[in-house]
């Protein structure tokens, strides 16, 4: 009885192990080597996003006509997004990396980037029964003095906020940059007291505080000499590529140019695929 | 308050929503399920180099094994899963459930030996050299006296390691892996519930609902391991 017992027990063992055995090797099928792989980080709709597991949006639409254009496979990969600039600088698993990346400086001696796609501007979010002081339809860098401000680690806005704190309009104002996960957890870190204000992306901005009744979000601002010639703190997405894989830069080139081309209604491909992510139009 | 419960409501009766959790949970359980086999396997081989008898052909195998626990114990998993990924498998198209599978199993082997370790240690030396006084065999006098009261004193403590594993594997999602946790912060992303906050809780649930079931398998196979000694004791 005794033996009989384990013996069910090892077949037991044996099924679920080769049960998960099977399962793992469908779950690898699709890691299948690509010819180049490229580097996101999820979310971060519209650009990247997932859909039924699978990543997609505006600059996965980009690199699949690369890919089609190349005639190569490409494989997407999300990974942490503060390394994906050393990733492609390395090269070594990775070739490119699409993930809403704004050309900075610091970025652009590690990497090459394709012409900037879109431009974005930066966002304060802000919860609205503690609002920072507002001027009509925005906010400017003055008004964040002192505040505890939050952004995704390593994206635009955090990095805007960190030089300004160290030689913009905030220095020695005791404002402080928490640098956060994601955007959609900096936007969490305002309800829960951690931050008083997140910065974040247009777009990205936009989606959280639809959702979120209690949360609003306004463009920022540099203060110009009046009201009215203040002006927007502005980024320009591009693509980065290794600097040895020149092929893949100018295809990314081609397409992109191709791309931003406005058809008979003013409208690019790169607008209308924004729109199309972010739920906006039918197609 | 009727806001949080409206949004699990929501949650749970939207069908793409549960699609995320369960793949999420399916990846989570793949990687602990072969990372535990890895740990106590290769643990149970670390243990018993550790606790075999000194030789000369031993010294440089328990040096390793020293070694090795005292880095893998020494480190954090985050960065052991980092290194994995952006060092040691820095391959392009190596699937990244293997090496997942492979940091976790290593990391948990270290731990597994540790706890094997105690349980064969737990064992009065005594026992053994009576054992040798009568003759025995020293593989007779482990398999048959030794390891039967280690196993005992080992299950309690690897229940406890399998627990820790599960939850560890959240971390996975650090090197963007489909998981529960990534499943969470999915659902909690822009443009679908702009929330991280319910999400959280119910991927927490889900955790909870398997490591209760876990416990409750270990804490059956314990008592009738146990069995023996009530029965003496009466």
């Amino acid at each position: 009885m005794h033996k009989v017992k384990s013996i069910l027990w090892l077949v037991v063992f044996l099924l679920v192990t080769v049960g998960m055995g099977v399962s793992v090797w469908f779950s690898i099928q699709g890691d299948a080597e690509a010819d180049y792989v490229v580097e996101t980080n999820v979310p971060f709709a519209p650009f990247e996003y997932y859909k039924d597991r699978q990543i997609v949006g505006v600059d996965v639409d980009i690199v699949d006509r690369v890919a089609e254009k190349l005639n190569k496979t490409i494989q997407i990969k999300n990974v942490e997004f503060d390394v994906i600039i050393d990733n492609v600088e390395a090269g070594k698993i990775a070739d490119a990396g699409a993930a809403g990346l704004t050309i900075t400086p610091a970025r652009a001696e590690k990497v090459n980037f394709t012409i900037p796609y879109y431009t974005s501007v930066q966002y304060v979010i802000y919860n609205r029964e503690m609002p920072p002081p507002l001027r009509d339809d925005h906010i400017v860098w003055e008004a964040l003095d002192g505040a505890k401000l939050g952004s995704q680690i390593g994206s635009t806005g955090y990095l805007f906020v960190e030089d300004e704190i160290e030689n913009g309009v905030l220095v020695d104002t005791g404002t402080t940059i928490k640098g956060i996960d994601s955007h959609q957890l900096a936007a969490d870190a305002i309800n829960a007291h951690i931050i008083d204000y997140a910065i974040a992306d247009e777009l990205v901005a936009k989606f959280i505080v639809e959702k979120n009744p209690d949360l609003n979000a306004l463009p920022l601002y540099y203060s110009g000499p009046t009201r009215e010639e203040d002006y927007p703190v502005e980024e320009s997405y591009a693509i980065a590529v290794n600097r040895e894989k020149t092929e893949l830069l100018e295809a990314f080139n081609e397409v992109l140019a191709g791309m931003m081309t406005p058809d008979a209604d003013g409208k690019t491909e790169i607008d209308k695929l924004v729109l199309k992510h972010m739920g906006l139009t039918d197609e | 308050m009727s806001d949080f419960f409206s949004k699990v409501v929501e949650l749970f009766s939207t069908q793409e929503y549960i699609d995320a959790l369960l793949h999420g949970f399916l990846l989570t359980i793949q990687i602990s399920y072969f990372a535990i086999l890895i740990g106590i396997f290769l643990g149970t081989i670390i243990a018993l180099v550790d606790t075999a008898k000194p030789s000369k052909w031993l010294v440089v195998p328990k040096f390793i094994c020293q070694i090795y626990t005292t880095i893998i114990r020494g480190t954090p998993m985050a960065l052991q899963l980092f290194i994995m990924f952006f060092v040691i498998f820095a391959i392009k198209g190596f699937p990244s459930i293997i090496t997942a599978i492979i940091a976790f199993g290593l990391n948990s082997a270290a731990y597994s030996a540790e706890v094997i370790r105690g349980g064969i240690l737990s064992v009065d030396p005594g026992q053994t050299e009576a054992g040798l006084a009568l003759g025995l065999s020293r593989r007779t006098i482990f398999f048959k006296i030794v390891a039967p009261q280690a196993i005992k004193n080992i299950i309690p403590a690897m229940g406890n390691e399998i627990i820790t594993v599960i939850k560890e594997t959240a971390i996975v999602s650090m090197v963007g892996m489909y998981d529960l946790n990534m499943a969470a912060k999915d659902i909690g992303s822009g443009q679908n519930m702009a929330s991280y906050i319910v999400p959280m809780f119910v991927a927490a649930l889900f955790y909870l609902v398997t490591i209760y079931l876990i416990t409750f398998i270990v804490k059956r196979v314990e008592k009738s391991l146990r069995k023996s000694d009530l029965k003496a004791e009466e």
